[in-house]
Formats: structure tokens, C-alpha cells, sequence
């Protein structure tokens, strides 16, 4: 899928047609350090001074370029996509292949931290189960009475949190062969070919 | 099983003719027992001639001596003999013994449910969906479950349910928990 870049997003990008591949090189690093840790604005004053440019050129041209791979990794565009988008900038072809490289070697990563940021759900993480029996309680002596506790940890933001809850046998077996059906779903005709459509 | 004077004192109380008759006393033991098993105060008729005095106190000692006798799995030779103590005839340990023995399993199974207990499930909603994208990435394309175990807590009324969901292989491994939890249980089961 091609990506469409903005005027304002083109002009921002235009500065890295001028410059050494060297440079479009450190440029690519400073953008995907920037994706994967957070911007350092220090870092841009310190490249306008060697490049002798002012620092907001190199700040809209790294922006420009962490939108670029985004935007891309994103919409998971392939090779000829990446190169049929980025031609409308006029960069040499070297210049095209340092950023093909680039957007290649770290789409996964990128479409990690963007998997990151997107709406998480109270998700499993872990279950810790044990055995026990009850063998007496206040108001009942002599009982013979078997429980598995189990302890669910969920996850939501990379926030942990632990669920303590018990069953009974009857209902753990029920349990167990009703998710196993769940998991049997996925493999079903219907759901290959729902499957299959969207792929 | 221990049982305090006061329930002594109650049970002798109702050992006395004059106080609870013998066409009275199959009835006394019954409501005893149908007050536990219900909850709430159920008197027979029969009962209501009864000085309402008397009445409290020997259904009230006689319910405290059944559910002892219930929590403890107190033997009928025992209880036999404890009521011999008090003097009472044969017809009377009969009648008891015999009523005790009838509801002792509903007995149990009450107070074996009378307990703090952690949420305790019994079972699970589930849904299958298929991720295929969202505002911050395209193409995801991979299957989420949606998880609700159903929870019952004790003295709660309403059923609760814990939310949450898995990936396919979040799925796999939690059922293959499950099932190392259910064969050690069905090991268990077998000894």
C-alpha cells in the first residue's frame, strides 16, 4: 500500500536530498533511537552546529523521517510500495536504498512500539494452580472436601495484577474441555476461510 | 462433642412430661432441625399449645445440640448415650435418633457450604474475535479470545464475572495448565 505524503511532510524531507548518504545514515539512526526511546531534543542542536543548519531543519527532517517509517510500518507497505512512495522526493537511489534498508531492518521493531500504544486489554500473563483438600472448617468437622486454587495473573498496560479464586473438580474438568473447544474454534472450516478472506 | 450446661439444661427441660408431651416431642425435634435446614423459624401446630417459654428454650437447645452433633459426625451410640443421661426413655432417644439420622446428610451439606471460601468458579463465557486492525497499526491480523470466568462468592447473591483476554498462544498455554490441573486431580481421584 503506498503511503501519501503531506506538501508540508515532503517539504520537511526535501532537506535530506541535499546532504551526504553518510548523513541520511545518522539521520535514519537518530529516528528510529528517537521511535524506540523517546526524542532527545539535545541531539538536533548538536547536528545543526556540524551540519551548519538550524536546528529546526534537522528537527523537521528526523520528524519527517520517524513519520515515514510510522507511517509505513504501519500499514505494513512492501519493498516496491516503500520505493513507489518515496520517489516523488527526487532522492538518489543510493539515498532510496539506505532508507529501504533501514525501514526493512526495523518495520518489526516499529510495529512492536506501535502494537505498544495500541488499546490493551486485561490480558492473561500466567496461572499458578494447586491442590488441596478441605478437611475441616468451623462449623463442619470431618469433611473430605477437594478444592484447586488457582492464581490468575492478568496484565494490562505492563501492569500485573493477581486474581486468587478456587473450583471444584467438576467444574475445572468442565472448564478445561470448554476452552479446549475455544481453541478447536480457530481451526474449524469457517473460521480458515473467514481467515483466509481477510488475509 | 462438647455441650455447654445451658443446652443440657434446655434438653432435660423438654424431658419433662408436663412441659413438652410425648405427641409433642417427634414435633419439637422436627422444627428444630427444619430451623436450621430453613433458616428461619418454623413451628409446628402441634407445638403451639406449648408454654412459649419452654417452647423457646428446648427448641433452641435441641437446635444446638443437632447441629453439634451434625458438625462433629457425633456417632448415634454417643448421642444415645448423652440423652440417657438426661434421662430420657426410650421412645425419646428413638424418636430423635431416628428424625437426627434423616436430616443429618442436609445438615452436613449446609454447613459444609457455610464457609469463607475465595470466589469459586463455575465456568466460563468465551468469544473468538479476529484482530485486523486498529487506529495505531494495520495488518494485524491475528485471532484475541475474550474471557469471562463466572464467579460465585459465598453470601453473594449475584454471580461475578472476571474479564480478560488471549492471544492464541496466551490460550494454548493456559489450557494446557488446566489440563495438568485436571489429570492430577483425576490421579488424585484414583488412589
Amino acid at each position: 500500500m503506498l503511503v501519501l505524503l503531506k506538501d508540508e511532510h515532503k517539504e520537511h524531507l526535501k532537506f535530506l536530498t541535499g546532504v551526504e548518504v553518510g548523513v541520511v545514515r545518522e539521520f535514519c539512526r537518530i529516528s528510529i533511537e528517537f521511535i524506540k526511546n523517546g526524542c532527545n531534543p539535545k541531539v538536533y542542536q548538536s547536528a545543526a552546529q556540524k551540519l551548519e543548519v538550524d536546528a529546526e531543519t534537522v528537527q523537521y527532517a528526523v520528524e519527517g523521517l520517524m513519520y515515514l517509517l510510522s507511517e509505513t510500518s504501519k500499514l505494513m507497505t512492501n519493498e516496491v510500495d516503500f520505493q513507489d512512495s518515496i520517489s516523488i522526493l527526487g532522492f538518489s537511489e543510493e539515498i532510496v536504498q539506505v532508507l529501504l534498508a533501514m525501514y526493512l531492518e526495523n518495520r518489526l521493531m516499529i510495529r512492536n512500539v506501535l502494537s505498544d500504544m495500541s488499546m490493551d486489554l486485561p490480558h492473561y500473563y500466567d496461572l499458578e494452580w494447586r491442590l488441596d483438600v478441605q478437611v475441616a472448617s468451623r462449623s463442619l468437622r470431618h469433611q473430605i472436601t477437594p478444592n484447586i486454587v488457582l492464581k490468575l495473573h492478568l496484565e494490562e498496560d505492563h501492569e500485573k495484577s493477581t486474581h486468587i479464586l478456587q473450583t471444584d473438580p467438576g467444574n475445572l474438568m468442565q472448564l478445561t474441555k470448554e476452552l479446549e473447544k475455544a481453541l478447536d474454534e480457530i481451526k474449524s472450516t469457517y473460521c480458515r476461510r473467514i481467515v483466509r478472506n481477510i488475509d | 462433642m462438647e455441650v455447654s450446661t445451658n443446652v443440657l439444661q434446655g434438653i432435660t427441660a423438654a424431658n419433662n412430661n408436663e412441659n413438652v408431651p410425648d405427641d409433642c416431642f417427634p414435633a419439637l425435634v422436627t422444627s428444630a432441625c427444619q430451623g436450621i435446614l430453613n433458616q428461619s423459624p418454623h413451628i409446628d401446630p402441634r407445638l403451639r399449645k406449648l408454654d412459649q417459654d419452654v417452647l423457646k428454650e428446648t427448641l433452641a437447645s435441641f437446635a444446638l445440640f443437632i447441629s453439634e452433633a451434625a458438625k462433629h459426625d457425633t456417632d448415634v451410640q454417643s448421642l444415645m448415650s448423652l440423652l440417657e443421661e438426661c434421662n430420657f426413655s426410650k421412645d425419646r432417644i428413638k424418636t430423635f435418633v431416628s428424625v437426627f439420622c434423616k436430616n443429618k446428610p442436609f445438615l452436613q451439606t449446609l454447613l459444609a457450604n457455610t464457609h469463607e471460601s475465595l470466589p469459586h468458579v463455575l465456568g466460563v463465557k468465551w468469544r473468538l474475535d479476529y484482530y485486523i486492525k486498529s487506529n495505531h497499526l494495520e495488518k494485524t491480523h491475528q485471532p484475541v479470545y475474550l474471557l469471562s470466568l463466572v464467579t460465585e462468592i459465598p453470601g453473594e447473591s449475584e454471580l461475578q464475572e472476571l474479564n480478560f483476554s488471549c492471544t492464541l498462544e496466551q490460550l494454548q498455554m493456559l489450557v494446557g495448565k488446566l489440563r495438568d490441573a485436571s489429570k492430577c486431580v483425576e490421579r488424585f481421584a484414583q488412589l
